[in-house]
């Protein structure tokens, strides 16, 4: 909310600087997030007398003027284009070398072939409004000194406070007078309006029907004749247009004042357009419409809340009157409305129809009960004053009151507990009764009584702020931590940092990409947009970001495809991150050790690895080859090495399980000893690399870091140190070219026992002495006996292993 | 003075100056061959010694003995000698220009964001938080209701929310909220309730993880964050707890002399609510554009957890008390490393990555 400081005076003195009321606000929780100084944007711009005024020698619109700039300028001609100079004004001077707001800079310049020394300016021009017709006049006579940097003449301190979602109290100038004067000790100063009824009674020309109380729990109307309905006078109009208000008219900008005032929204109706005066507060109609006074035709439904006239809805209830009771320069009667409404249901429709106001702002927040009728009589009094209109006797409200005070009951000890702050019953009393709460008991039991403003206070706990807020939060003694500790629980991401920090170690690079991605995103993978898993939104920012990631490999190769199109096209990246997707139906493995809210969607960890091309640069001296397949089962394999875990096992993936962004040839299961999968990888099939515009070979790993993180182990248990030295033993092996290496291993670990440390494939052969179909590989072993000469048992499981090769993979052993 | 003993002395000279004259390892070794040897010289030359007198034979024998060490001795400094010279001439060979550049080995980094909020689980671990997770996609009832935000209330506006579809709105082209309220969730704060209900107090943990929130990208703002959440249940924690907890860790976080200011906030789900406020970082509280002129910079949101919470976590409010708190480690992260644009975080800029090393 804007507040102008001088609108602001009127309530309470303020003696306090802009800064330190700025401070003293926000440290009350009324937040003053920006200030305004008026006239920080004007340089060398003062307040100039109109001594002269004579036609342009050479141009029939523009005028030549002498103006009297004060004791540092003299007198200087200039150059003017505006129609309503007056000898006598008192205008704003732009000297030479003077700044306006836009950095718009003002110089002695040449017009017409006359020398002008600077520029006298509009109320657009110094930013204070919308009027560039003339030029902003300052007054007649002696109002302003002649010279006086104008800034100082006539800057307007404006604090943008943000009041909070509770404090629709304070959402006014009273309101926020009602804090300061609260903590300043100052007096405040409620507007106490006068009125003069006139003789016609208010009940002869007005009826007002609520249909639905819940929704409407007050409205209170009074009846204007003879409105001479004009513009509203300057000091208003620049208070509205300070406030951020735009002036209209009289009546209507008397509504927007008394709104900002005192918090109240109102709206005034043009009488003669309500057939017989008529009024009915009630929800719309399935069909009906209605045209606001912005010209938009607009159809309603029952959940709002409309004011009607027999037949039609003629306004938006506490949102925007329509414009057919829309008030004008030539309506003569009036119907003012001052009502409080569900704030809910205003809330609701304003954000269906995209019309959120000024009024259904306070409405949502909240209008204590003693408000409207006060705020009917203060416009009543200002619409008298500015457009001599007539005042029906009475008032029609359907809740006149009285309304009785919220009571709180609290306890003192209780409070002191929450807050860590001694108290007792005086000092509570002392505190809350500035802000205008009743204290009722004197020992730990209290009853308070709530001002009907302070919608907010229901709860002990919602007293207890208000004690810490008139006591100060500053002044609340901060204690270190203490207390009880709650028991140990292992940390659930600190399994997943470790998989993080084992392969930045290992060189490569860490992501974090949006889970929101393109449906578009996933075609170009070679997945399906529009399968039924995915979870999409229904109020997405784009369609870019419209549906969470079902799998990795979008993200990873997008991170690739942004780093080439940075001519980087060589990257080694990871992310571990969230993957999302829908399923009915009793829940997966997976699902069951996934995360849930519990509605059918799921989400898990997953590791996605992507490579393309060099680790390193090619460098003199050093083979630096591009990553492949191979570079990629490297990484995996040491991963699961530094966690511990037991190397995985790979195998071609069968073609319908296929992941279809992958190369058909070179696309493989990551699983465990038992031939469970938990993961894949693979080369990026060259067509998807061409959508992603990625050029080279890039190869991608995904894994299910739940099931990578399952087999790592708990407990690492020492093996002793053997007093053996080891065996090394080398065999060579020939197999049908079908059958996958992987088995050779597989079969050879399972063969060789326990006492098999290491296995290494160190050369693979094919040529015509191994025979058509054939292929040779050779196998360095690592065999750790337990005693020293006990090599018989090592050719004993040799022996197994070669029997095993022939037997199970019919494999010749050279 | 027997033929043998002349013979031995003609040996020695000769093969003295044989051995001085060899110039290389092989030469030494055929001398050793050759004078040394089974069939070598000096060993012909013994073989003489029947032939000597007994009363002579000892004093040859030693002459012999003596004869074969001197040379041993020559022939093994000859060689060490040798051996030095030619490994300085191999080492002189070897020399390689030492300012060429080294084999590349490729280090890796972590993200910023992440290595913050790994700095503030260890912070926090030292004052007895655990960690606790919960689900990104949430339901509006942990999100809002469960959190005192009924639905239609104006506090709703401090969470813009994306909504998840009912399924088959989307493709049917006409989109709407899922009819079972599941919604991304807008905060951690959700996290709280699950907590409460899953643990027994005393509850110290906090609650890392990735937001939405339905909100224009800028410099400052992005649809997709992460936060922080913080929580502390039990009989006694007061308010005057939160404040010290809070500038404790302003201090780790921005130094010893950082300046703090815990004032009056506005959360639905606690109450009292603050806010917390740290010198400006940029300015040092003079005011400057990065702290919109007031010197200070908010850098979380907190308070005693509100009642109808604790009632919602499975708690009576007239036992039980505590404080909660939420942190925006994206924004942290900014100001630990002078960062303009909070959209580096999202994507894989590796120009900005690589900035990190270890992430820190």
């Amino acid at each position: 909310m804007r507040v102008p400081l001088s609108w602001l005076r009127e309530y309470v003195d303020v003696t306090l600087s802009p800064r330190e009321l700025t401070a003293e606000l926000t440290m009350r929780g009324m937040e003053v997030s920006d200030v305004e100084i008026g006239g920080e944007g004007w340089q060398n711009v003062v307040v100039g007398r109109v001594l002269h005024v004579e036609r342009h020698p050479n141009a029939d619109t523009l005028w030549l003027t002498r103006v009297d700039v004060g004791p540092a300028g003299g007198e200087l001609e200039i150059v003017c284009g505006a129609q309503n100079l007056e000898v006598g004004q008192l205008v704003p001077a732009a000297l030479p070398g003077a700044v306006l707001p836009g950095d718009r800079r003002i110089e002695r310049s040449k017009i017409r072939g006359v020398v002008s020394n600077g520029m006298l300016c509009s109320a657009v021009e110094l930013g204070l409004g919308p009027d560039a017709d003339g030029i902003h006049v300052l007054g007649h006579h002696d109002e302003l000194p002649v010279g006086q940097p104008l800034g100082e003449a006539i800057g307007e301190v404006v604090l943008d406070v943000d009041v909070k979602p509770n404090r629709g109290d304070a959402l006014s100038m009273v309101g926020l007078a009602r804090e300061i004067a609260a903590f300043t000790g100052a007096e405040l100063r409620v507007p106490e309006p006068q009125t003069v009824e006139g003789d016609v009674a208010v009940e002869d020309r007005v009826s007002v029907r609520i249909e639905d109380p819940e929704l409407c729990p007050r409205f209170t109307a009074l009846w204007f004749d003879d409105v001479a309905n004009g513009p509203s006078p300057d000091w208003m109009q620049q208070r509205l247009v300070a406030a951020g208000m735009r002036p209209i008219s009289a009546v209507v900008d008397v509504t927007n004042y008394v709104m900002h005032e005192l918090g109240q929204p109102q709206h005034a109706y043009d009488a003669d357009a309500i057939p017989g005066g008529e009024i009915v507060v009630r929800r719309a109609r399935a069909g009906e419409r209605l045209e606001t006074i912005d010209h938009v035709d607009r159809a309603l439904d029952e959940r709002m809340l409309v004011i009607a006239d027999r037949e039609r809805p003629i306004g938006l209830a506490g949102i925007m009157g329509g414009a057919s009771t829309e008030v004008s320069e030539s309506t003569k009667r009036v119907i003012l409305e001052s009502a409080i409404f569900h704030g809910p249901t205003i809330r609701n429709t304003a954000r269906r129809l995209g019309l959120r106001s000024e009024a259904s702002m306070r409405h949502e927040k909240g209008i204590g009960p003693d408000l409207p009728r006060l705020a009917a009589y203060r416009a009543a009094q200002l619409i008298q004053q500015i457009t001599g209109a007539t005042l029906a006797a009475g008032i029609v409200d359907n809740d006149p009151g009285p309304h009785p005070a919220r009571r709180v009951s609290v306890s003192v000890s209780r409070m002191e507990r929450l807050l860590g702050l001694p108290l007792d019953a005086g000092r509570v009393r002392q505190l809350l009764e500035p802000l205008e709460f009743g204290v009722m008991g004197d020992g730990d039991e209290l009853e308070i009584s709530v001002p009907s403003h302070r919608l907010d206070v229901a709860l002990e706990a919602d007293v207890a702020e208000e004690v810490a807020r008139a006591h100060g939060y500053e002044r609340i003694a901060g204690r270190l931590p203490r207390a009880e500790l709650p028991p140990y629980r292992t940390d659930p991401s600190e399994p997943r940092n470790r998989v993080r920090r084992v392969l930045a170690g290992i060189g490569l690079d860490e992501v974090v990409t949006h889970a929101l991605f393109d449906p578009d995103d996933l075609d170009r993978t070679g997945y399906d947009g529009s399968a039924q898993h995915l979870i999409r939104l229904s109020n997405p920012l784009s369609e870019a970001h419209s549906v969470l990631r079902p799998v990795m490999a979008p993200s990873l190769l997008s991170s690739l495809a942004e780093n080439a199109r940075r001519r980087r096209p060589d990257a080694w990246l990871f992310e571990v991150g969230k993957v999302y997707w829908m399923h009915d139906g009793p829940p997966t493995p997976r699902e069951r050790a996934s995360e849930t809210a519990g509605t059918g969607r799921y989400e898990a960890w997953e590791l996605g690895i992507a490579l393309n091309g060099r680790p390193v640069p090619v460098t003199a001296g050093a083979a630096v080859e591009p990553a492949d397949v191979a570079t990629l089962k490297g990484i995996v394999d040491a991963l699961h090495d530094a966690l511990g875990a037991p190397r995985p096992e790979y195998r071609a993936e069968e073609p319908d399980t296929r992941h279809p962004h992958r190369h058909p040839g070179r696309a493989g299961v990551i699983t465990d000893a038992q031939g469970r999968p938990y993961g894949s990888l693979g080369e990026v099939h060259p067509r998807v690399a061409e959508a992603w515009g990625l050029p080279g070979r890039p190869v991608d790993a995904t894994i299910d870091l739940h099931r990578l993180l399952e087999l790592v182990p708990q407990r690492i248990e020492a093996r002793p140190i053997p007093s053996a030295q080891p065996v090394d033993r080398d065999l060579a092996v020939v197999l049908d070219e079908t059958t996958p290496v992987g088995e050779l291993l597989r079969v050879t670990r399972m063969s060789a026992g326990p006492m098999l440390t290491e296995l290494t494939l160190f050369d693979v052969y094919r040529g015509e002495q191994i025979g058509e179909g054939k292929v040779s590989y050779a196998l360095s072993m690592r065999f750790q006996p337990d005693e020293a000469g006990d090599e018989k048992a090592v050719e004993k499981a040799l022996n197994k292993v070669r029997g095993s090769l022939r037997h199970h993979l019919g494999a010749e052993i050279r | 003075m027997s033929q043998l003993r002349t013979d031995l002395e003609s040996l020695r000279a000769d093969a003295r100056a044989r051995l001085d004259a060899a110039a290389s390892a092989d030469e030494l070794d055929a001398l050793r061959h050759e004078l040394l040897g089974r069939s070598g010289r000096l060993t012909a030359l013994l073989k003489q010694l029947g032939s000597v007198p007994a009363e002579e034979r000892p004093a040859i024998g030693q002459l012999a003995n003596e004869v074969r060490r001197e040379l041993e001795g020559v022939l093994e400094e000859r060689l060490a000698r040798l051996r030095d010279a030619d490994l300085d001439a191999r080492l002189a060979a070897e020399a390689i220009d030492m300012s060429a550049p080294g084999r590349p080995i490729r280090v890796g980094h972590l993200h910023p964001v992440l290595t913050l909020m790994r700095d503030l689980r260890e912070l926090f671990h030292a004052y007895g938080f655990e960690v606790f997770e919960g689900p990104e996609v949430e339901t509006e009832e942990y999100n809002f209701e469960l959190l005192n935000i009924p639905p239609d209330h104006p506090s709703r506006d401090l969470w813009d929310t994306l909504y998840v579809a009912e399924p088959g709105s989307v493709e049917a082209g006409e989109p709407r909220p899922a009819e079972d309220g599941t919604i991304l969730r807008t905060h951690t704060s959700p996290v709280q309730i699950r907590a409460m209900r899953a643990l027994e107090p005393p509850i110290r943990v906090i609650m890392p993880g990735r937001c939405f929130r339905y909100e224009a990208v800028d410099a400052s703002h992005g649809f997709e964050f992460f936060q922080v959440e913080g929580l502390v249940v039990d009989r006694d924690t007061t308010m005057a707890d939160l404040k010290g907890l809070l500038e404790e860790v302003a201090r780790a976080l921005y130094g010893r002399d950082v300046a703090t200011r815990f004032r009056p906030g506005y959360y639905p789900f606690t109450e009292p609510s603050v806010a917390f406020d740290i010198g400006c970082l940029v300015c040092g509280g003079d005011g400057c554009p990065a702290c919109k002129r007031s010197g200070w910079m908010t850098i979380l949101g907190a308070g005693m957890v509100h009642p109808r919470v604790l009632e919602a976590g499975g708690y009576d409010p007239a036992v039980y008390q505590g404080y909660a708190f939420g942190m925006g480690p994206d924004r942290m992260t900014m100001l630990r490393h002078g960062i303009g644009d909070i959209r580096l975080f999202f994507g894989a800029d590796l120009r900005f990555i690589t900035q990190f090393p270890e992430g820190r």
